[in-house]
């Protein structure tokens, strides 16, 4: 009977698949928003193997032995960091990414969060923010005050903010040898596991007054719904086959 | 099945995007109306295992398994680029080319702010908003003086020229404010000071960072109809492919629920 658990344990990971499908497609709209995909494969086929290689009196053509070295997974989940369409805004606080980089903004407990969500906005003590009030960070992981007196705001390609001609700050841009490494926060954040450290970006090229899109293709993504609606409507077939042939064999034994 | 209600959140997201987009596309034609725009972020992820746990013997998860739980508006952003010119030739339409606000007193007493410069006279010739709202500092003009000989200058000087001899009624002046976007809008073309906007810095047009006026222009909506279109498109196409998520989840639920004869 393991074999309806194996399946079990697919469809289950094919319902995560669609949980995070559905989540691609809900923030389709989302500024700077990085789409997540899956990757399956055979969960305990080391650990059963090593077992077998210990045991000399395991038969390595044992079918079920076999069968059981490969016991499917729940998905592994990865981020696509591929840059979303740029599209102009022409609002002076937006400013999107062009090429490698994020944007490093106060985050929860202190920790600093990671986002390429450029939709800035001014807080009451003057300070940048992202749109939920999260404080921008500059090179050296301090708050951008900006003095707006001078007159109207103009961040620079190189990420210097300038109200009139007076120079106010500029923007920390860093970068990751590995952004597969950062954990999503949600809330357009992303967040650096222990270990994993950004290097700043000295001349990032920055797109002032424009934003960086989703980059959820949705095609691709009902292409994957499809996939894995079908996939889960098989695993179910396969369940009820596997209850026939226990059925059968109940039947021919009584 | 959790991808039913992570597209409920995306459908609720877009909704609110439509109602924002209506609300812009209504006022297209509202002197100096500016846009708001809706800005997304995604929601909370749940860790099903944590990055760095170990699947088996001597490998580690390097990724772990991360689900997101959908997306949420963070903020409706009004956006304050320059409305499209228009030419009234009326001497009290004025127009503020740059940064700045009219400052309005509301009948209770407390200030508004506003960049529809379409000003009329009441009985006591000052200079109030069409709602009738004084603008501050207050500037009458005396009952012997024809508006059309009005003359406002780009610094807000409110002159006359009277016996050959200029005469100054008074001075307009601007309102800006650390952060422009802290602005609540009240409705009726008003906006009212927050703890997010700052307090209103009060200046002549023209000083540093004030924007100037123009006489006989007013400020048009800066809405661009195009724009919001496609912006309607691609929410309500948006709004579609997450009621698809909610199909397909909603079959995969029906498939499981026929397992069991």
């Amino acid at each position: 009977m393991k074999e309806v658990y194996q399946v079990l344990t697919a469809a289950m990971g094919q319902e995560m698949r669609m949980t995070q499908i559905a989540n691609n497609l809900a923030n389709v709209n989302t500024t700077g928003f990085k789409r997540d995909g899956s990757v399956f494969f055979d969960e305990l086929h080391a650990s059963l193997s090593a077992q077998a290689s210990a045991d000399p009196a395991a038969d390595p053509a044992d079918p079920v032995k076999i069968a059981d070295r490969t016991w499917p997974s729940l998905p592994r989940t990865y981020t696509d960091f591929s840059t979303g369409p740029l599209r102009e805004t022409g609002r002076d606080l937006d400013v999107a990414i062009a090429g490698d980089g994020f944007f490093q903004v106060q985050g929860p407990g202190g920790a600093t969060g990671y986002t390429r969500a450029g939709a800035l906005a001014l807080n009451a003590e003057g300070e940048l923010t992202t749109p939920d009030g999260r404080r921008l960070l500059d090179q050296g992981g301090q708050p951008i005050a900006v003095d707006a007196e001078g007159g109207p705001l103009r961040i620079t390609p190189d990420g210097r903010i300038f109200a009139g001609n007076d120079e106010q700050g500029r923007l920390g841009v860093v970068r990751f040898t590995e952004p597969g490494l950062l954990i999503k926060h949600g809330e357009g954040l992303l967040l650096a596991p222990a270990g994993v450290e950004p290097e700043p970006v000295e001349a990032p090229t920055l797109r002032p007054g424009a934003l960086e899109g989703s980059n959820v293709n949705p095609i691709e993504e009902m292409v994957r719904m499809i996939q894995a609606q079908r996939i889960y409507e098989t695993q179910q077939k396969m369940v009820r086959t596997l209850d026939e042939l226990t059925q059968k064999r109940i039947e021919a034994s009584s | 099945m959790r991808a039913l209600s992570v597209a409920a959140t995306g459908m609720q997201s877009q909704q609110l995007n439509i109602d924002n987009i209506a609300h812009n596309l209504a006022n297209v034609n509202t002197g100096g109306f500016k846009r708001g725009r809706v800005d997304f972020q995604d929601l909370l992820y749940q860790t099903i295992r944590p990055a760095g746990t170990s699947a088996s013997v001597n490998t580690e998860v390097p990724t772990g398994i991360y689900l997101g739980l959908g997306s949420r508006p963070a903020a409706i952003q009004k956006v304050f680029t320059q409305g499209a010119y228009q030419q009234t030739e009326q001497k009290l339409d004025l127009l503020v080319e740059g940064e700045g606000f009219f400052q309005i007193t509301r009948p209770d007493g407390s200030y508004a702010f506003t960049r529809d410069g379409a000003f009329k006279l009441d009985s006591q010739g000052r200079m109030v908003t069409s709602n009738g709202e004084l603008l501050t500092p207050t500037i009458t003009i005396p009952n012997d003086i024809k508006v059309d000989d009005l003359m406002i200058a780009p610094d807000g000087t409110v002159s006359v020229i009277q016996a050959g001899q200029p005469t100054t009624l008074g001075n307009i002046q601007l309102a800006r404010f650390a952060n422009q976007g802290g602005l609540a809008p009240i409705g009726e073309n008003l906006y009212v000071e927050t703890q997010a906007s700052g307090t209103a810095n009060i200046g002549t047009p023209g000083a540093e960072g004030f924007g100037t006026l123009r006489q006989g222009y007013l400020e048009m909506s800066n809405v661009s109809v195009v724009e919001e279109l496609v912006n309607m498109i691609v929410a309500q196409r948006a709004y579609e492919i997450s009621s698809k998520s909610i199909t397909a989840a909603d079959e995969m639920m029906q498939v499981a629920s026929q397992l069991k004869r």
